[in-house]
């Protein structure tokens, strides 16, 4: 049933993908200022609101396991953390891959860059953790604190554009954006929900077998419990 | 001087750009398809 689910939804995102990637390219108008350029922003920011999301929702988990041990959260959260630094890693790329030809610079330390590299240097510290420690109940527990520690970037990324005033803009309004672009970017912003969605069943799935498998007593210990 | 060089800020425009529009797009499509390609690798398998 649940593969069948995957199997559904990764032909709708592979259907959402393309035809979101036909908006974005030929269907919206090119920007004022920035030209064909500012087509990036069509894979550049919801790559990065599903980064956000997913670290959002690690730390919902993390909380979540504390109060309230369970497998399938630790799982989950280690789904989140993992999918979360994928989609910021190379939305990160796109944004470099952006600034180069409308701020002449592929880097610059930025706060909100600043505060997106070391988000993704901390959950990948996350998930090293997570390989580090044999004891699953310590490797929980401890990923969960940890979890929770680095989840206080989270806001720093999202409110940095506005705290500091610098090179990054700050969030568009659909109110200050031409229609058809809007129209593009939340058709964009659906397309990668269902990838992600897509990217976290299919993870998680994988976090709950070796769990499983960590949980199984060898069969030597079986045979001698008989 | 300057209302010339306000009328020339009006109406700058970035020309050109599809190489980084494309380089954005190709890293999006190889990066979506690398990571699902990881996870299928890594599914669960069912024991015999």
């Amino acid at each position: 049933m649940l593969k069948k689910a995957l199997i559904a939804l990764t032909l709708l995102a592979i259907g959402l993908v393309v035809w979101a990637a036909w908006l974005g390219l030929a269907w919206a108008p090119p920007d004022r200022e920035m030209g064909d350029v500012q087509r990036i922003m069509y894979v550049h920011v919801p790559a990065m609101e599903m980064s956000l999301l997913a670290m959002t929702l690690n730390f919902i988990c993390c909380v979540a396991y504390l109060f309230r041990p369970r497998w399938s959260t630790d799982s989950l959260a280690e789904a989140f953390a993992e999918v979360g630094l994928f989609f910021g890693t190379y939305g990160l790329v796109l944004g470099s891959i952006w600034g180069k030809p409308t701020w002449n610079t592929y880097w610059t330390w930025d706060p909100r860059l600043t505060a997106m590299a070391i988000g993704l240097v901390s959950y990948a510290g996350y998930l090293a953790l997570r390989r580090f420690v044999d004891d699953a109940e310590r490797r929980a527990v401890w990923s969960a604190v940890v979890g929770i520690i680095i989840a206080v970037d989270v806001p720093i990324i999202y409110l940095s554009v506005r705290w500091w005033r610098s090179l990054h803009q700050v969030q568009s309004s659909p109110a200050t954006v031409d229609p058809a672009m809007v129209h593009a970017l939340r058709w964009n912003f659906v397309a990668f929900f269902v990838v992600f969605i897509v990217f976290v069943m299919a993870r998680y799935a994988i976090a709950r077998a070796r769990r499983e498998q960590e949980m199984t007593p060898p069969p030597l210990v079986l045979e001698a419990a008989r | 001087m300057s209302v010339h060089l306000f009328l020339a800020a009006e109406v700058g425009r970035i020309q050109g750009g599809w190489s980084f529009v494309w380089a954005a797009y190709g890293v999006t499509w190889a990066a979506l398809s690398l990571y699902a390609l990881s996870l299928w690798l890594r599914r669960p398998k069912k024991e015999s």
